[in-house]
């Protein structure tokens, strides 16, 4: 018996079946707290630690899916494509735009960590966390950085920036549809572009340009924050 | 399938890029950008990888879990963590969703306005 809890087929089938149940389950709620990822992890963690499953054998075992994970980062160059013609023109704003909220979101990370003494691994970790989830882990993880820490800290930005945006643009007067697109998809990746596409088709788009626009321009800013600030 | 290949390809050749700029850019980010330029110029046809992209922009959810589990193994926070960890987490999401935003919208207005 205990060799097929440790079989490929059953820790593959684990997580595949774990998050589809998580996802049928947010479906049928649509309660942004019953994450199907977070809900994946809490139900797959004690599983794990019951059958005596090493996270290393876990992970192994699931090389197939972290290979897909890394090809969907090529993927999102497509997304990007595709995103790209509603926003002909505004190319330049846009990058300049993305470029400057990853480096603020990078150094408020940076200046928050130092203030309050949080490890420096930990903030490795969280500077990516406005990424997408499949570029963040991957810079997180060339970074130095804890991949499962940015993972969770990246879901959780998307869940708070998606809900705290309108309220921040109606603080600060932010009111054109691209403007709350971008700022959307730059702070809280897709998440947050769902919530842009609410408000407008051009404005998920922007959204859908701004999470490749951010993989990008954090995959250069971290380094050199990493050498000039530590 | 012609799909897969291009894309396992580009992926391949981002991982040739990564190491030539001494992992400066991550193999991942390489090929995403490879990607856009090949689709831009024409290199590569949308249609072409359309499927296998939306397959994988689709199911990107299930893709992260296992590196989220290994949350298992990381030790060490404690309850005095959890103020510090508050407000790393939200402020800079409202620093970013602010930063960006605004230069969209103030570009818009001074630059832009004309255009319109």
């Amino acid at each position: 018996m205990s060799s097929v809890l440790h079989s490929q087929p059953f820790l593959l089938a684990l997580t595949v079946g774990v998050f589809y149940a998580a996802l049928l389950l947010y479906r049928r709620t649509r309660s942004s707290l019953l994450n199907p990822i977070l809900v994946s992890i809490i139900v797959i963690i004690p599983l794990l630690s019951v059958s005596g499953i090493s996270f290393d054998e876990y992970y192994r075992a699931n090389s197939p899916v972290n290979f897909l994970l890394g090809l969907s980062v090529v993927a999102i160059g497509y997304l990007m494509y595709e995103n790209m013609s509603h926003i002909r023109g505004r190319e330049l704003q846009i990058m300049a735009a993305v470029a400057a909220g990853s480096i603020a979101g990078v150094l408020c990370v940076m200046a928050i960590a130092y203030w309050t003494g949080i490890a420096p691994e930990v903030s490795l970790s969280l500077r990516p966390k406005s990424v997408t989830n499949p570029i963040a882990i991957e810079l997180s993880r060339v970074s130095g950085g804890i991949p499962a820490l940015t993972s969770v800290a990246v879901i959780f930005t998307g869940i708070f920036g998606s809900i705290v945006g309108p309220w921040v643009f109606r603080i600060t007067g932010i009111t054109d549809d691209i403007a709350r697109g971008i700022g959307l998809g730059s702070a809280a990746h897709a998440v947050g572009t769902a919530k842009a596409l609410e408000i407008s088709a051009a404005a998920g788009a922007a959204g859908g340009v701004a999470i490749a626009g951010m993989g990008i321009a954090t995959a250069i800013v971290l380094p050199l924050a990493a050498k000039f600030l530590g | 399938m012609k799909g897969l290949a291009i894309i396992l390809g580009i992926y391949f050749a981002g991982e040739v890029i990564s190491w030539l700029t001494a992992g400066f850019l991550p193999a991942g980010v390489a090929g995403m950008i490879l990607l856009f330029a090949a689709l831009r110029t024409g290199l590569v046809k949308g249609g072409d990888v359309k499927g296998v992209c939306r397959f994988l922009l689709d199911n990107l959810m299930l893709f992260f879990v296992p590196v989220s589990v290994g949350l298992m193994t990381v030790r060490g926070f404690t309850a005095a963590d959890i103020l510090p960890l508050a407000l790393v987490l939200a402020v800079p999401v409202v620093v970013v969703l602010y930063v960006s935003g605004i230069v969209v919208q103030k570009w818009r207005s001074g630059k832009g306005a004309q255009d319109e």
